[in-house]
């Protein structure tokens, strides 16, 4: 058998290669080039495995290319498992692209049921974290979750993100590989490990712990802010007391409520991130509206919209969010904005955020890191970086509260 | 980088401590730039994501598309070129013809799921007691539409593929166990409330599951 051994070696595919390639995806054609390999290495393994002659495995041929080439974008370094197990890691693949499929016509409940493994798998990473001796904020407030709680916080973190993902109109790469299995990316649900981890211990472990509640209300503050400042004129004192009347108000109501989800927790879960669930409330007072219209100065009267804010919140205390349709849309209507304002940035400060956010679907890459590779200094790179930002806040100003914010609110 | 800064990337990161996570807050609250430059970084983080995601997205739809519909090129050939290409077509419709089910696999076996699953140790009366944790082996179920068993099984290097003529089988599997024998190094599956199955490792072909899920 020796004789032929090069035969086989030449039908097994070059992965090492496509990994190296993956890591140097810098703009449209060579990503094209990178999606174009990935297909011709995998395409006779995924054929044998999902006949392409059937044309209902059309979509889900298309699903697992694409993830596989996120998965590929963010091996580790030092990962030799997918190079040894491809097959065994293109087979969780599919089975999790299955999944992925079927999201859109299932509740999150459902969806997060479906799948234990990748629940096991945020469960895991919880454990990681409460063993893990790091002094961070988080590390602390998982390490009080108790053993019991660990399978519920990573069944409502799951269920976090997958109300999130049916509501995102774009398509993204969920999965990676990390520790030899196939897993929910942890930069895209690690805003929702965190929080859930945070209300869970509110709730039971520890009550005085509501810092992730101060961090959804900043949000909320700024979101208000947004909508009601002119950024031409200095605010009114009363337009500020306005806003912070209702911050107020809502932490008021949502710390009320707090004491029903504790005695009662299956009848309430956060489908969302806190501050969109909080913003929800304040869509539906009437003081936004007042502050929208300029009408602050005077008392509320009984008929003036919107509907009274008790009635509101009421809808929100089954865990159906009010309003997140509108919240998508906003989010889209503002990412092309920013996308505007992108365009007026030279190439080289287009290049640089561009590089320096989520360069492989994972975190952002470091000045430091960038400055080899860009050729040029750490400094020169904070400076253009910084001086782009300055210029993309003064675009996205734009002159105060638009037709389309007041429409959305 | 300012200090700013650094505080909105360690939050995105989840490593602020508790005194930096207070520093962030009380800014956050008191601080509207501050607030802008968190909702400009989100942002920024969105945008470019989405953006990368778009144009991967295209480029797989498009090599798909491709592989699909692949266009005939070329330009003005002689007559006879043509002539030997559709005899040579003819030849090579026959051939497919005649072999199409075995070359296409037309409702052949298609994967429809995988798991990793635990194996639990067969005890006896001298290990009774202790943990039973056995390892793991990777569990696969095709849908062979094709086959006449109702269930048929391969077990060869820690991985059980196991063809189903009904995919919707799958999930009767979930009770069943799987059972290593240590000593004589055998896998066995165990339905509920059924005797053990010895699994046979490393044969050419699918063998007979003899329990019905």
């Amino acid at each position: 058998m020796a004789l032929f051994d090069f035969l086989s070696s030449r039908r097994k595919p070059d992965i090492q290669a496509l990994v190296r390639q993956g890591r140097h995806l810098t703009d449209a054609a060579s990503i094209r080039e990178f999606s174009n390999q990935v297909r011709a290495t995998f395409a006779p393994l995924l054929d044998s495995r999902l006949p392409p002659n059937n044309p209902a495995n059309s979509p889900l041929r298309t699903t697992v290319f694409f993830e596989l080439c996120g998965l590929i974008q963010t091996l580790l370094e030092d990962d030799r498992y997918f190079i040894s197990h491809y097959e065994t890691v293109l087979d969780e693949l599919i089975t999790v692209c299955r999944w992925k499929q079927q999201l859109s016509n299932v509740s999150p409940e459902a969806a997060a049921a479906a799948d234990k493994s990748l629940q096991l798998a945020i469960q895991k990473r919880l454990t990681y974290w409460q063993n893990s001796q790091k002094g961070t904020h988080h590390h602390r407030i998982i390490r009080l979750l108790h053993p019991d709680d660990l399978p519920i916080v990573a069944r409502r973190t799951l269920r976090a993100f997958v109300a999130r993902y049916k509501r995102q109109q774009s398509e993204e790469p969920l999965f990676w590989l990390r520790e030899e299995r196939v897993e929910l990316c942890f930069p895209l649900i690690k805003d929702y490990f965190f929080e859930q981890s945070a209300f869970w211990v509110f709730l039971f472990r520890g009550p005085n712990e509501a810092a992730f509640i101060d961090d959804a209300l900043g949000n909320v503050r700024g979101w208000i802010r947004r909508r009601v400042i002119d950024d031409e004129r200095p605010p009114e004192p009363e337009l500020l007391n306005g806003i912070n009347d209702i911050v107020s108000k809502v932490q008021f109501d949502f710390m009320q409520k707090v004491e029903g989800f504790r005695a009662n927790p299956d009848s309430f879960y956060l489908d969302a991130g806190l501050a969109t669930y909080l913003i929800g409330f304040v869509k539906q007072s009437r003081a936004i509206w007042k502050l929208l219209t300029g009408l602050y100065k005077q008392p509320i009267s009984d008929n003036e919209p919107p509907a009274d804010e008790d009635e509101a919140v009421g809808d929100a205390d089954t865990g159906n969010l009010p309003a997140t349709d509108d919240a998508a849309d906003e989010d889209d209507y503002l990412y092309a904005k920013l996308r505007q304002c992108m365009a007026s940035l030279s190439q080289e400060e287009r290049d640089i955020i561009y590089a320096h956010h989520d360069h492989d679907y994972s975190d952002t890459v470091p000045f430091e890191t960038l400055a080899s590779r860009l050729k040029k200094s750490v400094k020169s790179l904070e400076g253009i970086y910084k001086r782009s930002l300055d210029k993309l806040k003064k675009c996205a100003r734009g002159g105060g509260a638009s037709q389309h914010q007041l429409a959305t609110a | 980088m300012t200090d700013r800064q650094q505080l909105i990337r360690k939050h995105r990161q989840g490593t602020l401590t508790d005194a930096e996570y207070q520093e962030y807050l009380a800014l956050l609250r008191d601080d509207p730039t501050f607030q802008e430059d968190v909702e400009l970084d989100r942002m920024l983080t969105q945008v470019t994501r989405q953006d990368k995601n778009r144009l991967l997205w295209e480029a797989v739809q498009a090599a798909e598309a491709d592989a699909t519909v692949r266009p005939l090129s070329g330009g003005s050939r002689p007559w006879n070129t043509y002539a030997m290409a559709a005899c040579v077509a003819g030849l090579l419709g026959w051939v497919t013809w005649l072999l199409w089910p075995s070359i296409t696999g037309s409702s052949g076996p298609e994967l429809v799921r995988t798991e990793k699953r635990d194996v639990r140790l067969l005890l006896d009366e001298t290990t009774k007691g202790y943990d039973d944790y056995g390892g793991s082996v990777w569990l696969r179920w095709f849908e062979n539409s094709r086959q006449q068993e109702p269930q048929t099984y391969t077990f060869c290097r820690d991985t059980l593929t196991v063809y189903l003529k009904n995919s919707r089988d799958t999930t009767q599997w979930q009770p069943v166990q799987l059972l290593f024998n240590a000593d004589q190094r055998k896998l066995y599956v165990q339905p509920p409330n059924q005797p053990r199955r010895l699994l046979s490792e490393c044969l050419d072909n699918p063998q007979p599951l003899s329990f019905t899920p």
